[in-house]
């Protein structure tokens, strides 16, 4: 008797085990089926995602065919409330999607190529990357990125060359004591080292030649025979002076070029031609 | 005694234990049948669903090509800023317009008429080409002219497609390439 009715309790304990266990199987089958439905509605995120990636990079199209310069090195959000696009803070918010749309330097080999660092900077091209975020479901953040280059189809300039990477910058430039032209500042934005390997300088203001030209505090080209040619120079003669080295990302301003007589009211052209022969040039005037 | 006693235990369960099984096994049946409905219901959505984002790459795709290819926006005959808007485009060479905007037609979803929104384009003196089916409603086609001036067009498209009790809506741009 005590043999049977262990028996019978070990059957209804069986039942309810293995009901237990069908429960858990059949849950984790239902809830294996719902994620996999919740999945399949997280494609319309994506598929929004993926539009909102499209808008980023034609609204950065609009704004480069309108102003190639608008397209500044940082990270920008984009609005269209003014009735066109326009670059605002660091990222804009499209309901549950942020989105951020990243503009970076694109540096070329010699062959004109893209490359990624050890290039010259190309200032005509744009390295775009679009970036889409927003959160699938709790704890479950998304992210699609996309990268296009854009060129500035406007004024494209020679890839490949020094003069890519300098900065020749005449907005300051003053006159001291008639005859001392200040205030004119290099600045190397590329990665490799610049040369400074001639100069020529042009203006108006008559019977006046340069005598000098001092970069750093040493004289890199005088009359009296630093560089060539040597002797007082007119305008538009091309100075072989002793060669300048600009490191990355250094600013130098020309300490002066020195005149034989009054420079006021002149109006110059200046010219700096690198060590690979390609050059910058900038005209200006300088109050007196 | 002995023996009837036997036959008395070897009977089977109690009547709790019948109730407690019958519980178990409709608790059970009940979880079986709510997943059945969730499941089927999720495929018909997700079906559903599917149905609106390939309209909707279509209406992307094919807008998108048009305006692309496009010489420039006929602004003055385009529809901006509204639902439903239209958009007039001026093709290069061929002095052909493609039109696109949307009209109304009533089809039948099962016994029930039902009056649905459809996209379409048309090309010169061709016929409309209708760029969205039947199954699908749109709900919202509102286009805006974000041109900077004297630049190439720019236009903002923002489209929701319904059907039954599921919509999608997208938000894109485009700019004209030539």
């Amino acid at each position: 008797m005590k043999y049977k009715k262990q028996k019978n309790a070990q059957s209804i304990l069986e039942i309810v085990v293995a009901m237990g266990i069908f429960i858990i199987v059949l849950t984790s089958i239902s809830a294996l089926y719902i994620s996999s439905i919740n999945g399949t509605s997280g494609i319309d995120k994506e598929y929004r995602a993926e539009m909102y990636l499209n808008q980023a990079f034609e609204a950065t199209r609009a704004i480069r065919d309108n102003n190639f310069s608008s397209l500044t090195i940082a990270s920008h959000g984009l609005d269209k409330g003014g009735g066109y696009w326009e670059f605002i803070a660091a990222s804009d918010t499209l309901g549950d999607f942020t989105r951020t749309t990243r503009i970076d330097e694109v540096q070329r080999n010699a062959e004109c190529a893209i490359v990624e660092s050890g290039g010259t900077v190309d200032t005509d091209s744009r390295k775009i990357t679009v970036t889409v975020n927003w959160d699938q479901s709790t704890r479950n953040p998304k992210t699609i990125s996309a990268t296009q280059y854009m060129q500035n189809w406007e004024n494209p300039q020679p890839c490949g060359q020094q003069s890519n990477d300098l900065i020749l910058d005449v907005h300051n430039a003053y006159i001291v004591q008639n005859k001392k032209l200040r205030g004119i500042t290099l600045e190397n934005i590329g990665s490799a080292l610049l040369t400074i390997d001639k100069i020529t300088m042009t203006w108006t203001a008559e019977s006046s030649d340069i005598e000098w030209i001092k970069i750093a505090g040493a004289k890199n080209w005088d009359y009296m025979g630093i560089g060539s040619p040597s002797g007082r120079q007119p305008s538009g003669t091309e100075l072989d002076i002793i060669d300048f080295t600009l490191e990355p990302a250094q600013v130098q301003e020309i300490q002066e070029f020195k005149f034989e007589n009054n420079m006021e009211g002149s109006y110059f052209t200046l010219t700096i031609i690198l060590s690979d022969g390609s050059s910058v040039e900038q005209n200006f005037s300088v109050d007196d | 005694m002995t023996k009837m006693n036997k036959k008395t235990q070897k009977k089977g369960f109690t009547l709790i234990e019948i109730l407690i099984y019958i519980m178990l096994a409709a608790i059970i049946l009940v979880a079986a049948i709510n997943l059945e409905v969730s499941v089927s219901r999720g495929e018909q959505k997700a079906q559903q669903n599917h149905e609106l984002y390939i309209n909707a790459q279509m209406v992307i795709n094919q807008i998108g090509r048009k305006i692309r290819e496009a010489d420039d926006v006929a602004a003055d005959l385009s529809t901006f800023n509204a639902n439903p808007s239209a958009l007039v485009l001026d093709y290069p060479g061929t002095g052909t317009d493609v039109i696109l905007d949307t009209y109304q037609k009533e089809i039948m979803r099962g016994t029930t008429p039902v009056t649905i929104t459809k996209l379409r384009i048309t090309e010169g003196a061709e016929s409309p080409i209708d760029i969205t089916g039947d199954n699908v409603d749109v709900t919202n086609f509102t286009l805006s002219d974000l041109t900077i001036l004297g630049n190439k067009n720019n236009i903002g498209i923002a489209l929701t497609l319904a059907r039954q009790d599921t919509s999608f809506s997208l938000e894109t741009a485009i700019s004209v390439r030539k």
